[in-house]
């Protein structure tokens, strides 16, 4: 059990890692379409890399729940991200195209703070099963 | 030198088989994410136009297809399964 549950923050984390990885300003090339807005890159980034991570660890669940009945843990956590992945997705979405028609310090410092509840959002479902076992509120 | 029984105990009660594909399928989702991981680190000095078009497209796709993202099966939330009562025959007089 203990093993499995490594397994499977293992396989989380990867994913929130590479998906929500952070570009500076000097990564991007300014010919492209974000034009060297780093933070524009990394919020499209974190918002479709969340999506893919939450898509496959829903779909793996629901794949494999016959077997991972007697771990309940892990369907409640899958459940938490059903529940609530389009909520984050959206609020994140909504301040992203703030960003985007009005790039104001103001909406820039909005969407830093949207991109860490996502990964926070992120880290909190791997942590459901890793450390407790049970599911948290959702806020 | 103790031994921790309680894996093995867990994963006795489930069919070998079963651990194996959820196995395979997670070490299959951990081999692409380090991949992915490595082609990060090489690329690590410009994210190219062609890549940021690539990224831009993709997050377009996502919102503007928000509706149909979360509606397949795997996004359901299956109601608990339903707890039995216990049949009470009559009593007879």
């Amino acid at each position: 059990m203990k093993h499995l549950k490594i397994l499977l923050f293992a396989v989380i984390t990867a994913f929130v890692t590479i998906h929500t990885g952070c570009a500076s300003k000097g990564d991007l090339d300014p010919a492209g379409v974000y034009k060297g807005d780093a933070l524009a890159y990394n919020a499209d980034q974190a918002i479709t890399g969340a999506y893919e991570s939450f898509d496959k660890f829903v779909k793996w669940e629901h794949t494999h729940r016959a077997a991972l009945s007697q771990w309940p843990e892990i369907k409640q956590a899958a459940d938490i991200v059903r529940a609530d992945a389009r909520k984050w997705i959206d609020q994140a979405v909504a301040v992203r195209e703030a960003y985007r028609n009005f790039p104001t310090p103001e909406n820039a410092k909005s969407l830093q703070g949207a991109i860490a509840v996502l990964r926070a959002a992120l880290a909190q479902a791997a942590s459901y099963y890793e450390i407790t076992g049970s599911p948290k509120p959702s806020s | 030198m103790p031994e921790n029984t309680s894996t093995s105990e867990d994963l006795n009660n489930v069919n070998p088989l079963q651990i194996i594909a959820i196995a395979d399928a997670a070490f299959d989702l951990l081999d692409k994410a380090l991949v992915a991981i490595d082609e990060l680190k090489k690329n690590g000095a410009v994210i190219t136009p062609e890549q940021q078009l690539a990224l831009q497209a993709k997050y377009e796709s996502l919102i503007n297809r928000a509706d149909s993202q979360f509606s397949g099966d795997h996004w359901k939330i299956d109601p608990p399964p339903a707890v039995q009562s216990p049949v009470i025959a009559p009593e007879s007089d």
